[in-house]
């Protein structure tokens, strides 16, 4: 893949790291924040993945495999201690 | 190229999913955006590695690949039966809050920003219709600025165009057998209107909309919609195919109190003109995404949303003295659309909408639901500004 291709991508998911920033930030209440932050770890999946074209490897899609199974499980947690009061 | 390709795709959807994250702030709806990004747009990315070439690149990202797409729509699924839940929740909470208080029988005082236009003579005529026996109508000429001359102590200038056009307004607010006082302003029309209503402590501000259209408002400005956006009191705007009826005032209710206060406003007209009042809930159909909604979940929601309208309806009612059957829910389109459409079908005489006072920036970004309501309205519209002046006796 060309470098000035992987670059730009980068920097546009870094862009839209910023905007889920502030989903995040304005989101009301627990369930518009496990939702932002389910999609802020989809993003840095993204950049990750981009990150390991460029150099190159593949230990960065490794660490973004770890990362999105990590949110997986928290995200069913939150939602439903969200309803029930407690995690299982 | 195909991994640039695919590289592209991938962050549009993601850009285009986000988007729709800031712009809408319902769960059920921000659920549908978040499902793009979380979903396609990651899995577009990594299909993207095909293109690397590498083999332990592309094997990495195949694993992510499945992983991603078995669990996407689980966590979303996850968060769209909390949602639902939590709403059922609500809903039942909404049910059983307390309420009522009322309003007093009131003269209003009115002002009129008066053009000389067809549409601000049927303001005048309104204006003294609302104002009533006990009420006042006070008519405003905003002319554009007065040019500084540098003569010293040169003597003010009367304005012959100005003149001519207030003596106009009173004539004609006094076939109405109601004596009206003038106001002569110069400036720009936006500021000098709301200072004027200010200065009066006005109860109602009305207006004969220009009817510039969309683009031509956008671009130089409207006045009505300026007003409307920027005054402390609520605005009646009358537009140009928008004849005074006699039918109902329809009122939007969605349950905030800016709707709460343009239900108040509705209710003291109403006192005075006898219509008749609607509380109209307009509501949307929720999108959930494929991935995350079962069949069931759908009925659920429709029926969520039906409960939720009705109770809504109906704990309105009962805060505002108003008997049940004066409530509708309707469903057809977006909220402004559906508000619109009801008020076309019923022949509305007034439509009353709380103003969300979202700011110029906000609203310019992201639409206006009053700005819609007065673009669209088959009748005058009433725009309640949040925290509006109460109606005074």
């Amino acid at each position: 893949m060309p470098d000035a291709i992987a670059v730009v991508g980068a920097a546009w998911a870094t862009l839209l790291l910023l905007a889920g920033g502030v989903v995040l930030l304005r989101s009301r209440d627990t369930l518009h924040r496990v939702l932002a932050l389910d999609v802020l770890v989809s993003i840095v999946v993204m950049l990750l993945t981009i990150l390991s074209y460029r150099r190159d490897v593949s230990y960065y899609i490794d660490a973004a495999l770890a990362l999105a199974l990590l949110s997986f499980v928290a995200t069913l947690v939150a939602a439903r201690h969200v309803t029930r009061g407690r995690p299982f | 190229m195909l991994g640039a390709g695919l590289l592209a795709l991938g962050l549009l959807l993601a850009t285009v999913g986000l988007y729709g994250l800031l712009r809408m702030s319902d769960i059920f709806h921000q659920l549908h955006a978040a499902g793009l990004v979380t979903g396609p747009a990651v899995l577009t990315v990594l299909l993207a590695s095909l293109a690397t070439g590498s083999t332990g690149i592309v094997t990495s990202a195949a694993l992510v690949f499945l992983f991603v797409l078995i669990t996407a729509p689980l966590a979303g699924h996850a968060i769209a039966q909390a949602a639902l839940l939590r709403a059922e929740g609500d809903a039942r909470e909404q049910a059983a809050a307390p309420g009522a208080d009322r309003l007093r029988e009131t003269g209003m005082r009115t002002l009129v920003g008066y053009d000389g236009s067809e549409t601000a003579k049927r303001a005048l005529e309104l204006a003294a219709r609302i104002a009533g026996t006990a009420g006042d109508v006070a008519v405003a000429h905003v002319a554009p600025p007065l040019q500084e001359l540098d003569f010293g102590e040169s003597p003010p200038v009367e304005d012959a165009e100005q003149e001519r056009l207030l003596a106009e307004a009173r004539a004609e607010v006094a076939r109405t057998g109601k004596p009206a006082t003038t106001l002569r302003r110069h400036g720009d029309a936006v500021e000098e209107l709301i200072d004027a209503a200010d200065e009066l402590e006005a109860d109602l501000i009305l207006l004969g909309a220009r009817g510039r259209g969309p683009l031509a408002s956008a671009l130089l400005g409207s006045v009505s919609s300026g007003v409307a956006g920027g005054a402390h009191a609520p605005v009646l705007v009358v537009g140009p195919d928008a004849p005074l009826g006699d039918g109902p005032i329809v009122v939007g209710v969605d349950g905030s109190d800016a709707s709460r206060e343009a239900a108040r406003v509705a209710l003291a007209l109403d006192r005075r003109l006898e219509l008749g009042i609607r509380l109209v809930h307009g509501y949307e159909l929720r999108l959930v995404s494929g991935g995350s909604a079962t069949p069931q979940m759908r009925v659920e929601f429709e029926r969520i949303d039906q409960q939720r309208a009705a109770q809504l309806l109906a704990q309105s009612a009962a805060d505002l003295d108003v008997p049940g059957e004066a409530t509708v829910a309707v469903r057809n389109g977006g909220e402004a659309e559906a508000l619109i459409a009801f008020a076309r079908n019923e022949g509305a005489g007034l439509i009353v909408v709380g103003s969300r006072g979202r700011g110029a920036v906000r609203s310019g970004l992201l639409g206006s639901f009053s700005q819609s309501i007065l673009a669209g309205a088959p009748c005058p519209v009433i725009v309640v500004p949040p925290g509006a002046r109460p109606v005074s006796p």
